[in-house]
């Protein structure tokens, strides 16, 4: 797998390529599911089934394409998490139920998107922007292809990898969630780094 | 075998463990320093990095809470920033607790610590594996760091251990607690008057002794620089960071027969050399660049700019290597003479003009601060000439140029007896050109555009060259070779640009000379030939520049 494939990829949706545009999209699932989960579960602190809002992301992404203007599969998944990440804030807020409503927010609804979402590509290009430079300069596809290994994980190596790496708890909050010992956490931990390995290797 | 299995775990546990933590903190040296350790464990951080990758930016989050309201993003966001970037109150680092970072260095980070078992406060120095290439380094490392653990000297930092925590190695030292002499508040010394010459003086000369003492014991400094002198609360200097620079090298030294990563490689911090440092002169290397570097440290001491500081690594090993700083009383006419004496003294570039060891230094000083007569001398004619030279080179080879030109001309005429006027309006140019060259000197000194005042230098040098070459008798074949040497010449800048203008400009010249000179075309191609070997001239002189510039960068990369 290369860069270049994405690229290609990307090129031949935006001809028209129907069948390109899915695949790209399909092999963005994974990436688009887990940093919406890990965004979730970290606020709700509960396990969280994203395939909803992975779904509605695909599609707005789909019903979006055209205004989608980078070649790069940086600026792609850069394009794609500024989807997600209006769609998380949406979720966020129906979660709150419907709690204050002040004029502010009203305000700031329009501005991150709702009916608007994917009429602004520009607002989501420049948050992606907004990026370390050593984030933009690293091979992204590893991300796409590390995401697909976690979702192939048991669910206990997924769970224990989903709190410790990408919600950044310590094993002792990490020990409290799952309800096993700190020791238990760790082994189990390191085996699941294990055999992401091995999948990663096996690519 | 299961228990010896289960060890093995944990171990690997922590270092991963730990590397995850540096990693949610961004601190890529740490990272790096556990990486080198461990090479086996180097796939697995691997995928640590992508999963790093994978998880939502802390940024991202906080840039979109206010989206939320403040209110509900404390209830929604998990843990505010600032908790969120530092994940235990106080880090824990073996037998020490480290209380605050107090700054970074090329080999690691320096922090306070507080080591629990003695519950006292350290400064601890992690350093990072990449200095070491094998197991047989990281031990002659620890024999040489014990022995140097062993020097007792009152404005010594002493160092206390040396050990290694999950794969990091480190060392503990004194806690100066007033900072270093990089520390802004101390540079308003040159501000205040002549009391606080005598302090400075009297500062160098602790500094001086305890370089004396590391000389005594064998040890170059080779890194003496402002940020390595400590002062405590009641002005005491200790030198610290002392021979660590040797030690690597004793390292290497030992491992590498073939000596291919030896010869050449500059240790150091880039305006803050002697130069034969800065030129790589590993052999020449003495007690004596220890005394350059004091008198940079003096001089940055009494006028608060830095002598051989520039923009670029490479312009600082340039600058060190042959440029001669400001003269210090031209830039603060109340330091007292006896004091810049003693500090050119130190900064000659020949070790063997300078004071021969740090106690002369240090003896001088003690005379300076008596009010007795020191031991530096003026500098002689020869001296003075060189010293101007190095300060203003551009101008002075001009003017050396214009001065033998005309000395020349002159003879021809007192001795042929050419047409008056001829002469006068020849002799007018390079009166012209001479007072052009101060001109642009006072410039390059005065304004803060040196870029064109550069561009404009080399714009008059070729005109008026030129112009001499329109006014002269034929046949002035001979002397177009003032072309070729303008263009070098403007290659001692190090600016590819200027090379190209120069060329650009000296082709321009000559074809308005040709036409002017019809005996330049006896045979038409011989002026295309003479065009066309100008251009290569000037791309090869920039093509050299550039890579100069290209090992510049390497270097600057390549430094941590």
């Amino acid at each position: 797998m290369s860069e270049s494939q994405f690229e290609a990829l990307i090129e031949r949706a935006r001809s028209g390529d129907r069948a390109a545009e899915n695949e790209l999209l399909q092999k963005c699932r994974a990436y688009i599911s887990i940093i919406a989960r890990a965004q979730i579960e970290g606020w709700m602190r509960t396990k969280f089934d994203a395939s909803d809002l992975v779904q509605q992301t695909l599609l707005e992404a789909h019903q979006g394409f055209e205004n989608f203007k980078g070649q790069t599969e940086a600026e792609w998944l850069g394009w794609l998490r500024g989807i997600l990440n209006h769609n998380t804030l949406d979720f966020a807020r129906k979660f709150q139920g419907a709690a204050k409503r002040d004029v502010k927010r009203e305000f700031s609804i329009n501005q991150v998107g709702g009916n608007s979402a994917y009429s602004e590509p520009q607002k989501w290009e420049l948050k992606d922007q907004t990026e370390t430079p050593s984030r933009i300069l690293l091979n992204r596809e590893q991300e796409i292809l590390m995401a697909e290994a976690v979702a192939q994980l048991p669910p206990d190596y997924q769970e224990v990898i989903m709190l410790r790496n990408l919600q950044r708890l310590s094993f002792k909050e990490v020990a409290e969630r799952m309800d096993r010992s700190p020791g238990a956490v760790q082994m189990l931990w390191l085996r699941a780094l294990n055999q992401l390995q091995e999948l990663m290797e096996r690519v | 075998m299961t228990n010896e299995r289960d060890e093995q775990s944990e171990i690997v546990i922590g270092v991963l463990n730990q590397y995850l933590d540096y990693l949610q903190l961004s601190d890529q040296d740490s990272c790096h320093g556990l990486q080198a350790v461990n090479p086996e464990l180097k796939n697995l951080m691997a995928c640590l990095d992508s999963l790093e990758r994978l998880a939502p930016d802390a940024e991202n989050a906080n840039r979109d809470a206010p989206f939320l309201g403040s209110d509900d993003a404390t209830q929604l966001l998990p843990g505010s920033p600032s908790e969120r970037s530092v994940p235990q109150q106080t880090p824990e680092f073996g037998n020490y607790e480290l209380l605050e970072e107090l700054g970074r260095g090329g080999m690691g980070v320096v922090y306070k610590a507080r080591q629990k078992d003695l519950n006292r406060i350290v400064a601890l120095k992690t350093i990072l594996s990449k200095q070491f290439a094998s197991e047989e380094e990281v031990r002659r490392f620890y024999l040489e760091a014990q022995a140097i653990g062993r020097l007792q000297h009152s404005n010594i930092v002493s160092i206390h251990e040396v050990g290694q925590y999950l794969g990091q190695h480190y060392f503990t030292m004194d806690y100066i607690s007033g900072g270093s002499l990089a520390n802004p508040q101390l540079q308003t010394l040159s501000e205040t008057p002549q009391a606080d010459f005598i302090q400075v003086a009297c500062l160098m000369m602790q500094v001086s002794k305890a370089v004396e003492y590391l000389h005594s014991k064998e040890i170059i400094h080779r890194d003496l620089k402002p940020s390595n002198i400590l002062i405590d609360e009641s002005g005491m200097a200790y030198v610290t960071d002392f021979g660590l620079a040797k030690v690597f090298d004793a390292v290497h030294q030992g491992t590498d027969h073939d000596a291919h990563t030896q010869s050449g490689t500059i240790v150091g911090t880039p305006g803050y050399m002697s130069p034969e440092q800065a030129a790589g002169q590993l052999e020449d290397i003495s007690a004596r660049s220890d005394i350059f570097c004091l008198g940079i440290i003096l001089y940055e001491l009494l006028t608060g700019v830095s002598p051989f500081k520039q923009k670029s690594p490479l312009d600082s090993l340039v600058s060190v290597i042959e440029g001669e700083p400001p003269l210090l009383r031209s830039l603060n006419p109340d330091i007292p003479s006896p004091l810049e004496l003693i500090c050119l003294k130190c900064l000659e570039k020949d070790p063997e003009l300078r004071y021969q060891s740090a106690s002369a230094l240090a003896e001088d000083l003690e005379c300076f601060i008596a009010g007795e007569p020191i031991q530096a001398q003026p500098a002689g004619f020869r001296q003075l000439f060189q010293r101007w030279f190095r300060r203003q080179p551009a101008l002075v080879s001009r003017l050396s140029a214009i001065v033998l030109s005309t000395g020349i001309v002159q003879t021809v005429y007192s001795t042929q007896g050419v047409d008056f006027y001829y002469h006068l309006k020849i002799m007018t140019i390079f009166c012209l050109w001479g007072i052009l060259a101060l001109f642009f000197q006072w410039s390059l000194d005065h304004f803060r555009n040196q870029e064109k005042v550069r561009y404009c230098w080399v714009a008059a040098d070729v005109s008026l060259l030129t112009g001499l070459l329109i006014l002269a008798d034929p046949p002035v074949g001979i002397l177009l070779i003032g072309y070729p040497m303008l263009i070098v010449s403007a290659g001692l800048f190090f600016y590819v640009r200027l090379v190209y203008f120069t060329t650009m400009m000296s082709l321009l010249a000559f074809a308005v000379l040709v036409l002017l000179r019809p005996e330049l075309t006896g045979p038409w191609q011989y002026p295309v030939i003479y065009g066309m070997v100008l251009a290569i001239l000037g791309m090869m002189t920039a093509y050299q520049i550039y890579r100069v510039r290209v090992l510049s960068r390497y270097y600057e990369l390549r430094r941590p």
